[in-house]
C-alpha cells in the first residue's frame, strides 16, 4: 500500500490530493438519493441541443435509466 | 463514454437514458458534439434537480468551489409508471454501473451479453461452471464496475457446500487472479438451503441447480503500465474449488480452473485535467468551460451557495 497522496485506497490516481473534498469517499452507511418506490419526481432542463425537457412528458411511458453524474467538464 | 457505447442495448429494450450533471448548456453541448453522444444529456446549472432527487454530495463544502454542487454520481432506474425500482450508487465515483448492469437489473437476470468474455468446463461429475465478465461489452476500462460471475450447474441430485462445514469436508470456494491493477471485493454468494447427510451430525447448507456467484471487479490504476506496454488483453484466471455430493455420498472434492482473456482498452477524456485513466482526449476546450463554471461558482445571485 503505497502512502501517495494522490493514490485512494480503491487505488485510483487523480491530480488532486485523497484529502481534497471532491475525492473524499463515504463512509459507513451510504444510501443517496430518493428511495426505491418513490414515485420518481418531474422537472423541466434544458438538453445539449438547448431545448427545455420536460422529464415525465419525453420519458412518455418507458422504462428510463437517469444518471447523475459530476461533469462533462472534468 | 462506455454508456454510448451500450445505448442500443437499452434501446432494444425500449429503455431511454438520461444524464445529469450541474454543468452548463454550452459545456453539455460540447461534450455532446465532441463524444458523439445519443442520449438526452440534461443541464442542472443551480443543481435544483440534483437536491430534489437528493443527491448533492454534501461531503463537499459549500466554499469548495467549483466542487460543491455535484451529485454522488449514480442511477435511478424507473419503471413504465415512473417509479424508482433500483439504484446503483457506489461509494467511489469511479467505479460506476455501466449499461448491462441497468439492464440485468430491468430484466431480473444475468446472461452473458454478445461480446463478453466467457468460458465454460465441465467434469465426469456433471457439474457445468461458466465464468463471464459481465459489463462494457466486454473491454476492461479503468474505473467502471464488471461482474464477474461465476455460474455452477449442478443435475438433480447433486450439490455442493457453503459454509460453515465440518471437518474433512470442502466448501466451494472461488478465487479470483489477475494482473496488478485487477481488483476483486468479496464474493456474494446466493442462499443456500439447509441439509442433512446421513453419518454427518452437523447442520449443513447446500446449493443445487444452477446457481450464480458474483464477484465485484474493477480495474484501477495500477493498470495503466500494462496498458501502457501495450497489452490489448488481460488474463484472469477463475478457480472453483468444490466438493459434489448426492443424497448418500461425498465425491473427492476438485478444483477447476477457468482462464478468461480480456480486452483492455482506452477510455475517452475530456481534454483538460484529470487524466483518470488511459484516455483518448476530445477535443473539447475544457479549460474554458472549467473557467466559466468557476466564475459562475464564484459569482453573486443565484447560482452560488
Amino acid at each position: 500500500m503505497t502512502d501517495d497522496q494522490f493514490i485512494d485506497e480503491y487505488g485510483f490516481k487523480g491530480p488532486l490530493p485523497v484529502t481534497s473534498t471532491q475525492r473524499m469517499i463515504p463512509e459507513g452507511a451510504f444510501e443517496p438519493g430518493l428511495a426505491v418506490g418513490e414515485s420518481a419526481p418531474d422537472f423541466t432542463l434544458p438538453d445539449q441541443h438547448g431545448e427545455g425537457i420536460s422529464f415525465h412528458a419525453d420519458r412518455a411511458g418507458a422504462r428510463a435509466a437517469v444518471l447523475f453524474y459530476r461533469s462533462a467538464v472534468w | 463514454m462506455e454508456l454510448q457505447h451500450g445505448l442500443h442495448q437499452l434501446r432494444d429494450e425500449g429503455i431511454k437514458l438520461y444524464a445529469i450533471s450541474y454543468d452548463d448548456t454550452d459545456a453539455v453541448a460540447d461534450f455532446c458534439r465532441a463524444a458523439g453522444i445519443g442520449f438526452t444529456m440534461l443541464s442542472d446549472r443551480d443543481s435544483r434537480v440534483i437536491r430534489q432527487y437528493d443527491v448533492l454530495n454534501t461531503l463537499i463544502p459549500p466554499a469548495d468551489v467549483p466542487f460543491h454542487g455535484v451529485p454522488f454520481p449514480g442511477f435511478f432506474l424507473l419503471n413504465e409508471e415512473g417509479v424508482i425500482v433500483d439504484k446503483l450508487f457506489n461509494r467511489h465515483f469511479a467505479n460506476r454501473e455501466g449499461v448491462e448492469a441497468i439492464l440485468d437489473s430491468f430484466l431480473g437476470r444475468v446472461e452473458p451479453g454478445a461480446d463478453e468474455p466467457v468460458g465454460s468446463i465441465s467434469e465426469n461429475d456433471g457439474i457445468r461452471i461458466t465464468a463471464f465478465l459481465r459489463g462494457g461489452g466486454g473491454v476492461l476500462r479503468i474505473g467502471p464496475r464488471r461482474r464477474l460471475v461465476v455460474r455452477l450447474e449442478m443435475p438433480d441430485g447433486l450439490h455442493t457446500y457453503g459454509e460453515p462445514v465440518p471437518d474433512g469436508m470442502v466448501a466451494t470456494h472461488i478465487e479470483v487472479e489477475g494482473p496488478d491493477g485487477f481488483c476483486c471485493e468479496e464474493v456474494e454468494s446466493p442462499p443456500t438451503r439447509p441439509f442433512h447427510l446421513p453419518g454427518v451430525n452437523a447442520p449443513l447448507h447446500v446449493w443445487e441447480g444452477t446457481v450464480d456467484f458474483v464477484i465485484p471487479t474493477y480495474a484501477n490504476t495500477a493498470l495503466v503500465r500494462t496498458v501502457r506496454d501495450g497489452a490489448e488483453s488481460i488474463t484472469l484466471t477463475v478457480r472453483v474449488r468444490y466438493q459434489a455430493c448426492d443424497d448418500a455420498r461425498c465425491f473427492i472434492p476438485r478444483t477447476q480452473t477457468i482462464e478468461l482473456e480480456v480486452p483492455v482498452t482506452s477510455g475517452i477524456t475530456p481534454s483538460f485535467g484529470q487524466l483518470k485513466n488511459f484516455g483518448t482526449a476530445i477535443e473539447m476546450d475544457s479549460a474554458a468551460h472549467l473557467q466559466r463554471l468557476v466564475e459562475r461558482k464564484l459569482g453573486s445571485g443565484p447560482d452560488s451557495e
